[in-house]
Parts: C-alpha cells; sequence; structure tokens
C-alpha cells in the first residue's frame, strides 16, 4: 500500500494496543523509543493491562520451582520455570545470586512479586540460615528482601505471607507448632511473636482480601 | 437533518474529513458513544455530524462494522465472531487496521476498538522493537548506552 511507512501512532492507541499483548513482548517493547518506555512503566499502563489481562485471562503464568538434587553448591540444581497458561511457552527465571545446594527452597508470592525462601542448612546441627528473596518486576531481579539466623530446630520451613500496612515488617509462618506466626521487623531485624488464642498447634494460614469488586462480573 | 424511513427509523447523516457524506440509521451510529453524545447534545438536528478525524475511506468500514453489529442478536455470535475475523482479515495491512483503531479511538466504539488492538498486538507480538518502529515511523530516541540500559533490565523478554 502506498501510504505505508507514512502511518504514525498515538500515545493512546499505542496503549490499547500493548495491553493487549503478554509481558514478555511489552517488556521488549520498552526499546522502542522513550515515550513507549514512559508508558509502559506508567501506573496508567498497568492499570490498563491489569484490567485487559483479568477480563480476558490470557495472561496467566504458572510458576514452577523444581528441585532436581544433582548439584553441589556452585549448582544448587534448583531450576525456576514460569509457564504461559495461554501459549505454554517456558521461560527459565534466573535463581537468585549465591542460592547453596544444600538449601531448602518455598515459593510463593509476596505483596503482588514473587518471593523464594531458601533455608540453608549449612553444616552445623542446631543453626539455619534463612534468606528471603523477592522479584519485584516479572523476569528482573532477585533483591534480598531478609535474613537471619535461627538456632531453633522445631521449625523446617518458614515462608512469607504478606507485609504489615507500613511495609516495616513481614508476616512469617513457621512450621513450628508452639510459634507458628511471627512478624519480622525489616529495620530492627527482630521478630514479634503472634499468639492467637486458641489456634490449633499446626494449620495452613492463606490471604484474602474482602473486596467489593468481583472478577467475573 | 433527519429523515424517517418506511420503518420508522430516524436517519442521520454523518460527514467524513474529506467531505463523504454517509446516511445512516441511528441506531448504527449511536454503537459509537461519540455520536450518540453528539445526537443526545442535538448535534444532529441541523444537517449532518462533522467528524473531522475520519475519512470517508474509513469511515465506509467504520459503518460496515456497526452496521454488522446491530444487525445481530446473540445467538449469532458464532457467526459474528467469523465476520470479525474476516472484517480484519480485509483491513489487509498495519497502516488499515491502524487507521481503523484511531477512528474506533475517536468515535468511542468499544468492540471495534478491542478487535483491532487485539489484530494489531498479534501482529506485532513476536516482531523486534527496531520492526515495530519501522511500522508506525517511531524515532529511536534512545543514546547507544540507553537502549543498553533498558534491554539489560529487561533481559528475559529480548531472548
Amino acid at each position: 500500500m502506498s501510504t505505508a511507512g507514512r502511518i504514525s501512532i498515538p500515545l493512546d492507541v499505542a496503549a490499547d494496543i500493548l495491553c493487549s499483548l503478554p509481558a514478555k513482548s511489552v517488556l521488549r517493547f520498552k526499546a522502542v523509543s522513550k515515550a513507549w518506555c514512559s508508558l509502559i512503566d506508567s501506573s496508567y499502563f498497568a492499570r490498563l493491562q491489569l484490567s485487559a489481562s483479568i477480563e480476558t485471562n490470557n495472561d496467566l503464568m504458572l510458576v514452577i520451582l523444581s528441585n532436581q538434587r544433582t548439584g553441589d553448591d556452585d549448582n544448587p540444581g534448583y531450576v525456576i520455570v514460569a509457564l504461559h497458561l495461554g501459549t505454554l511457552e517456558r521461560y527459565k527465571l534466573p535463581l537468585p545470586v549465591g542460592v547453596k545446594y544444600r538449601s531448602l527452597a518455598t515459593l510463593t508470592i509476596l505483596g503482588g512479586s514473587l518471593c523464594a525462601t531458601f533455608t540453608d542448612y549449612g553444616n552445623q546441627v542446631m543453626t539455619s540460615a534463612i534468606d528471603v528473596w523477592v522479584m519485584k518486576e516479572y523476569g528482573g531481579e532477585w533483591t534480598k528482601l531478609l535474613n537471619f539466623t535461627t538456632n531453633n530446630r522445631n521449625h523446617n520451613w518458614v515462608y512469607p505471607i504478606a507485609y504489615s500496612q507500613s511495609r516495616e515488617k513481614v508476616l512469617l509462618h513457621f512450621d513450628d507448632p508452639y510459634d507458628n506466626l511471627r512478624w519480622y521487623h525489616l529495620k530492627q531485624e527482630k521478630f514479634i511473636p503472634i499468639k492467637i488464642p486458641g489456634a490449633p498447634k499446626s494449620f495452613q494460614p492463606m490471604l484474602c482480601l474482602p473486596t467489593l469488586v468481583n472478577y467475573g462480573s | 437533518m433527519s429523515i424517517t424511513t418506511e420503518n420508522n427509523e430516524k436517519m442521520i447523516t454523518l460527514m467524513s474529513s474529506d467531505g463523504e457524506e454517509f446516511v445512516v440509521e441511528e441506531a448504527v451510529a449511536a454503537q459509537s458513544q461519540t455520536i450518540k453524545h453528539l445526537i443526545e447534545d442535538g448535534c444532529s438536528t441541523e444537517g449532518s455530524i462533522p467528524l473531522p478525524n475520519v475519512t470517508g475511506r474509513v469511515l465506509s468500514e467504520v459503518i460496515q462494522y456497526c452496521k454488522k453489529h446491530s444487525s445481530s442478536d446473540d445467538k449469532e455470535e458464532k457467526e459474528l465472531e467469523a465476520w470479525d475475523a474476516e472484517f480484519v482479515k480485509a483491513a489487509d495491512d498495519h497502516v488499515a487496521l491502524t487507521d481503523l483503531m484511531m477512528a474506533a479511538n475517536f468515535l468511542d466504539i468499544k468492540g471495534l476498538l478491542d478487535l483491532v488492538a487485539q489484530t494489531l498486538a498479534n501482529m506485532i507480538t513476536g516482531k523486534s522493537p527496531e520492526e515495530v518502529r519501522r511500522m508506525w515511523n517511531i524515532k529511536n530516541d534512545f543514546t547507544p548506552e540507553e537502549a543498553e540500559k533498558v534491554r539489560k533490565e529487561n533481559q528475559w523478554a529480548f531472548e
């Protein structure tokens, strides 16, 4: 067509097209121009993309952490794979830096971000080191959120559930029957136990957000 | 100017940017929220409604879409989907689709906007940033260092 190559596209029209794309293509197109880069990074676009994804349900990712216990310290043997449920495409996500083979790993969602918790038993009998990492932007880099050493072997694993409102604290779930839930204060680096009178010794906590928005409607 | 047809449908006249006039049923034109509001505000009573952003060629396509979608009811959903697929296929290339999308955006026709947006999205999903720039004449205004930074931060998306 003779007009080909002579057409331009307004940013709001581009936004309507970009929000129908899978996240991977969208991130790639940040390299198109500065205007596209700021558009894609904007909270306006994030809202547009989220409502389009919810409407069509076509950009769901299943993230799997698999533990192939064949590694050594340099090669921990963990693999994190994201599977796009629409296209069944698979992407390998990086591991946080310095993960050891002997660690136990758990993958959760914390504050909307992918979160990996590693419990390293080390060579010590009575202590273990726990590292919690978050991936703020999907496909981006891991950031270490917190780490602590525990000398209490009452528990085998721990994982974070939620941030406090101010994001100063993180709620952690331990498999310790006497001390199931604890806040961890990120700045003060200390624990604040939570006692729930009458709670069972062992339970599976889940978060729920009461909302007036019905995603199905 | 409002004319009434034999079956009492109110007709209105739309005028494209290049002066072409289209006489359509009000119910067809009102699928555009923009036109609907103009009618409600009484802009259609004297003469035709001018649409300065839409050429006659594009407007005839838009009207074709609105006619089809105002005459179909729910039980024909499958047929309508097939019609939509043919409709965007006939638009042929990204230039015609972009024109159509800008018209749908200005006229505020959600169904058409979503349809064309998805078609264009499918068209570019596997393309490189450079290919996308060429499609829409977008200038690469990154310095080599900035380009490298964006690429590094989103490395996995480029693989």
